[in-house]
């Protein structure tokens, strides 16, 4: 393992041990990598975005096609939105990228999501008893969920308030669902935090790294005292905690 | 006139380029086909630059801090740096390529990127044990629910019970597909019904008024 | 203290003290392994068997819409899929839409786990970078690649690359779509409405309820999820990996939360009934 290599392992846990320390306490080291974060998160998205313009903009004006030079001059007029004399200028720009967007997203939405969605729903499958049963509890499911979603039609009745009813009971299972599957998602990222500092940096569980053993300790002490800073002063000093 | 070419002709271009696009799927025609690669073209491009738009507002704001020294602008100046050094490293030759570009990328900010997200895991544990109050029926549901796709989404729950990966996956393949299904349906028909209002200048506010 | 007092207390505990529970209880089994098996699930299987499928050569298009703050939730099912397509001599390119930072990504984190050195720049597999755009980026690519991209992410002309010389959507056997944005939709609507692509996504784990409909419809032939789905795929290929050392850290926090649902309504509840029974004496 390289010096850079090794170097960029203590920072990377550093960070990882600041943005851990807020869950405790806000602290300052916790806001210098947010910060640090923050700003090159940013910085990798322009750098990308450039290499964007220049490869689909730039680079076919270089072999020839200048009518590329229109998209360009429009992009840059996406600017002049910090003018309050020519912001209007940026609404050309802006128009393009609604209008080309909205039209995309209609166009294929009725088969992806409607139709599809619909024949896969109506089509139950009779194979066996418990296929039968589930292909009909779907296709309940969907029409009570939907049945819950027409406001502009409010009706009354036993029958209108149990299909509504079963809706709102389908759609809490479906928040349901998304819930669990949350905490195995947000675990599954809590976890990678841990293990990029026990096994790639301490070396766990295969070996134990001393000095990045100590090392932790040390940035663990370095961070607490960070965070509780005021209460060891006023210890220090003799005095109540403020 | 002014109010022409500053309202109505982009009105005019937010529909035209929306009905060139719908017309250009259901309708195969040369010359649909062939404006509507063109505009599309076109859109990657200005959409480069529109990317850049969080990046300027960045640095106006964080400039902002610091010429005013507000609390915090010390972090505001951190964040102008890093934001500069980056953009710098990344714009050198090779152009994204550089090693001291890739070496901020997988030791300043994929750490905190992770580590940030992944803490919501902290906090959805602490909503576990103080939010999550039963109170109604349909909350009973959702625990219960929610109770058997966490154990079935933990591998040590089959080695305990075959019956909790099952019950998992019927949950999510019955009445939570259900529920989603409905939401898609909903969803895309709200989508349809924007697009219309887009397409006949009724919705402005994407353009700023 | 008495009881009730034990159980009010329980209730509003600090959440400091859970804080430091769940980094115990996660952190254990990475440093003591558990071991505990992990069972294949359908959607995994399916996307295995979906590759499985493919015929030596076939091109697949690579969604890579990868991230760093995606790493363990997409990167282990990302690494292992590309695992098992190189193995296959399965031909790749790689394009992003909506993760301006993928290419780094790829290059920081998938890159050096993923041997690459067997195959040939422009001839097994093509990195196009990132497109800006989006939908109208994904829907332009899909109409003429050549024409939305003249060249690769090295600047390397894509009409003098083999793979991309005279590449067109339909050549693409499969589409491996990485979602840590919920992007899928707009896959499906410019990839497979208008071309018929198969679709497998290696996604988060808040979005899966959500893509079950589609894996029922038939619009997804596959689905993997966060660190299960990750490590299922990499016993399904026999190299375990980041995923399968982690997933016995998903058992010990799972089994945490649950009990943490379950006795935090128990005691709002157990605490709701001492008040009012408090009240009416």
């Amino acid at each position: 393992m390289d010096i850079w290599q090794t170097l960029g392992l203590w920072i990377a846990a550093f960070g990882t041990l600041a943005c851990f320390s807020f869950a405790f306490k806000e602290n300052v080291f916790f806001h210098i990598v947010e910060s640090i974060f923050i700003g090159t998160s940013v910085g990798y998205l322009v750098v990308f975005a450039l290499d964007s313009i220049a490869r689909t903009g730039v680079t076919p004006i270089s072999k020839g096609s200048y009518i590329y030079s229109i998209p360009l001059l429009l992009g840059l007029l996406i600017f002049a939105k910090y003018s309050k004399e020519y912001s209007w200028v940026s609404r050309y720009p802006v128009a393009l990228l609604v209008g080309t967007g909205t039209g995309l997203a209609c166009r294929a939405i009725v088969e992806v999501n409607i139709i599809r969605q619909i024949s896969d729903t109506i089509v139950i499958s009779v194979k066996d008893f418990w296929s039968m049963f589930n292909g009909f509890l779907m296709l309940v499911g969907v029409l009570a969920a939907i049945g819950y979603f027409v406001f502009t039609l409010r009706g009354k009745g036993r029958v209108y308030s149990g299909v509504t009813r079963v809706g709102r009971v389908v759609l809490m299972v479906s928040f349901a669902t998304t819930f669990g599957n949350t905490v195995l998602g947000r675990f599954s990222l809590f976890i990678g935090s841990l293990q990029s500092l026990l096994s790639d940096w301490i070396g766990l569980p295969q070996r134990i790294d001393y000095l990045s053993a100590t090392g932790a300790v040390a940035m663990l002490l370095l961070i607490g005292a960070a965070c509780f800073k005021d209460q060891i002063l006023d210890k220090l000093r003799g005095t109540k905690a403020s | 006139m002014s109010k022409v070419i500053r309202r109505e002709i982009p009105l005019l271009l937010v529909s035209f380029s929306a009905i060139l696009m719908i017309l250009d799927y259901f309708f195969p025609v040369p010359v649909l086909s062939s404006s509507a690669k063109l505009t599309n073209e076109w859109v990657v491009v200005i959409a480069g630059f529109s990317l850049c738009l969080g990046a300027t507002d960045l640095i106006i704001v964080n400039t902002r801090r610091i010429m005013r020294k507000t609390p915090g602008s010390g972090y505001a100046l951190l964040i102008i740096i890093s934001f500069l050094l980056t953009l710098l490293l990344g714009l050198s030759s090779p152009m994204t390529k550089h090693p001291a570009f890739q070496w901020i990328y997988d030791y300043f900010y994929r750490p905190p990127a992770g580590t940030l997200y992944g803490m919501l895991a902290l906090y959805l544990v602490s909503a576990g044990w103080r939010a999550f109050k039963i109170r109604t029926f349909e909350s009973v549901i959702m625990l219960v629910c929610a109770w058997f796709l966490i154990m079935a989404n933990a591998p040590i729950a089959a080695v305990v019970w075959e019956g909790f990966p099952s019950i998992g996956k019927w949950i999510m393949d019955v009445p939570s597909a259900a529920g989603w299904r409905a939401f898609y349906i909903g969803a895309a028909i709200g989508t349809l019904a924007l697009g219309l209002k887009v397409i006949l200048g009724l919705e402005r506010g994407a353009l700023g008024e | 203290m008495g009881a009730r007092e034990v159980l009010r207390t329980l209730e509003r505990l600090d959440s400091r003290y859970l804080f430091v529970l769940v980094f115990i209880v996660t952190a254990f089994p990475l440093v003591f392994p558990l071991g505990i098996p992990v069972k294949i699930s359908a959607p995994v299987q399916k996307s295995y068997d979906a590759i499985e499928a493919l015929a030596p050569n076939s091109v697949v298009l690579i969604g890579d819409e990868f991230s760093a703050p995606s790493w363990t939730e997409l990167g282990p099912s990302y690494i292992a899929v590309l695992k098992h397509l190189i193995r296959k001599n399965i031909r790749l390119v790689f394009v992003s839409f909506f993760s301006a930072e993928a290419p780094a990504a790829f290059d920081t984190m998938i890159k050096p786990r993923v041997d690459f050195a067997k195959l040939k720049y422009g001839v097994d597999f093509v990195e196009l970078g990132f497109v800006a755009g989006g939908e109208a980026a994904l829907a332009s690519f899909a109409s003429d690649i050549q024409r939305t991209l003249k060249v690769d992410r090295y600047g390397a002309s894509l009409s003098e690359l083999g793979l991309t010389k005279d590449l067109r959507i339909t050549h693409f056997s499969l589409v491996v779509e990485l979602d840590p944005g919920a992007h899928l939709s707009e896959y499906l609507r410019q990839l497979q409405a208008p071309y018929g692509l198969r679709h497998i996504s290696i996604t988060y784990g808040v979005t899966a309820p959500a893509y079950t409909p589609y894996l029922l419809a038939g619009q997804l032939s596959g689905m993997l999820v966060a660190i299960r789905g990750g490590a299922e795929y990499e016993l399904l290929i026999k190299e375990p990996g980041v995923a399968v050392s982690g997933v016995d850290g998903v058992s010990t926090s799972h089994v945490l939360f649950a009990i943490c649902l379950v006795a935090g309504s128990f005691l709002s509840l157990v605490n709701r009934l001492l008040s009012k029974e408090g009240k009416g004496k």
